[in-house]
């Protein structure tokens, strides 16, 4: 009925149509979760979770077995360093007792312990254009999209997309992401963005409010994802624009994004509480 | 039987580019390797066959990706039509042949992704890291994407060769 070319050109037609009308329209809401994801998820992750381990193992037996050479000398200097670190600690704990002691008497309610699982990071995104990892927990383990994913240092992403035992994190690094964030000095608010080169941006920060490098930034839990309170990352440069409404401010995560290999998953969307991550 | 030598491949190749041994070998973390595998489909595969492995390879790689869905299935889509394209007017068949269809392939699909990036809700890419993701992804392509080629055809080759001696011998 139809010719060859007859079909390639519909076929051809077809998708230019969807290139240039619904593509646009599907970019314009950014990154959603898929209908078959967690089927996807389920089939390659696991694999990608035995490469991982197993790339692991490799590079372990590699430092541990190849390195023996410096170890002699990293150990002698490990030793000062536990000197050192005995010291602080106790230290430390004089501050932590006296901290609690002050806590007492100012009468703040010691808040409860938020829920979290740990996770493995099994794989990264394969484009270099959006920031995202996979994670071997799922909603089997209690995970569900919009959950904050964090780590002792810092703040790593959300959940976008979660599978019955794998789920993907977009990270505060990709330019789709936005978080409630204040400068801890100064309590300024703002919105932190996904920057790029691993950084992020953080705005809405009128010209009049006192933002400096080396500020640290922590979450403000407004977004209802991220609790209150946690480290997000540290000023690096302020840009104060005199033609402009607001100053341009990059934000270094705490996280190195690189070298992550482990993440808790807080449980609970709740972000009235402060949490205690220690 | 090729559909599932194709997915092996696609499956090996998506690992490779987001687990551990990507990380460690830059040439194959700067562009997606997935694109010498549609390139190869494109040139020399029949088009219906073409046509379903790129659709599913971009079907996973858009729930793979960060991305808005669709993009990765436009993408490697017209890659494909364009790499049946081009040996209507390219007579040449060499390895310099695929080096350069390989680093054009890689370029088109940095820039639709860039396109797709700034469509995007989030705030776009400035252009020094833009130039510098294409740049880069241009070169490993270019000198990695022949041999993804080459490895492809080579692995298609001995599977139909064992399946004749199968059948020769059932």
């Amino acid at each position: 009925m139809f010719s060859k070319k007859m079909v390639s050109a519909l076929a051809i037609i077809v998708l230019f149509v969807f290139t240039a009308v619904l593509l646009p329209a599907s970019a314009r809401h950014g990154p959603r979760a898929h209908p078959i994801g967690g089927i996807v998820f389920s089939v390659i992750a696991p694999v990608q979770e035995g490469v991982t381990r197993l790339t692991g193992f490799a590079v372990f037996v590699w430092e541990t077995y190849f390195n023996l050479v410096s170890t002699s000398r990293v150990n002698r200097q490990l030793e000062k360093d536990l000197a050192t670190a005995r010291q602080n600690a106790n230290r430390h704990r004089e501050i932590e007792r006296e901290n609690e002691r002050l806590r007492d008497l100012l009468g703040f309610a010691r808040q409860s312990r938020r829920k979290v699982v740990t996770a493995l990071v099994v794989a990264e995104d394969p484009a270099v254009w959006f920031d995202a990892i996979f994670i071997n927990q799922g909603t089997a383990d209690g995970v569900r999209k919009g959950l904050a994913v964090t780590t002792p240092t810092g703040i790593v992403g959300k959940i976008i997309n979660a599978g019955p035992n794998y789920s993907q994190v977009l990270l505060i690094t990709d330019r789709n992401s936005a978080m409630g964030a204040r400068a801890a000095r100064t309590r300024v608010r703002g919105i932190l963005e996904g920057g790029h080169s691993g950084q992020c941006c953080f705005k809405y920060v009128q010209q009049k409010r006192d933002v400096a490098a080396g500020d640290e930034i922590i979450t403000t839990g407004m977004d209802r994802v991220f609790p209150p309170g946690l480290a997000v990352g540290v000023v690096t440069k302020v840009i104060r624009d005199p033609q402009g409404m607001f100053q341009e401010i990059i934000v270094e995560p705490h996280v190195d994004f690189d070298k992550l290999e482990e993440v808790l998953v807080i449980l609970g969307t709740d972000s009235v509480l402060e949490m205690d991550l220690q | 039987m090729n559909y599932i030598i194709h997915a092996a491949i696609g499956l090996f190749l998506l690992i490779l580019q987001t687990t551990g041994p990507g990380r460690f070998l830059p040439l194959l973390s700067g562009y997606d390797l997935l694109i010498p595998l549609i390139l190869f489909l494109g040139l020399f595969r029949p088009a219906m066959e073409g046509i379903i492995v790129a659709t599913v390879c971009g079907v996973v790689m858009d729930i793979y990706s960060g991305g808005p869905p669709g993009l990765f299935v436009s993408v490697y889509l017209w890659l494909f039509v364009s790499s049946r394209w081009v040996p209507r007017y390219i007579h040449v068949r060499n390895f310099f042949f695929l080096i350069v269809i390989c680093a054009v392939g890689a370029g088109f699909e940095a820039a639709f992704l860039w396109m797709g990036a700034v469509l995007g809700p989030g705030r776009a890419p400035e252009y020094a890291f833009t130039l510098g993701i294409m740049l880069k992804s241009v070169l490993s392509a270019a000198i990695t994407g022949p041999v993804i080629i080459l490895f492809c055809d080579r692995i298609l080759d001995m599977a139909q060769k064992w399946r004749a001696r199968r059948e020769r011998f059932v």
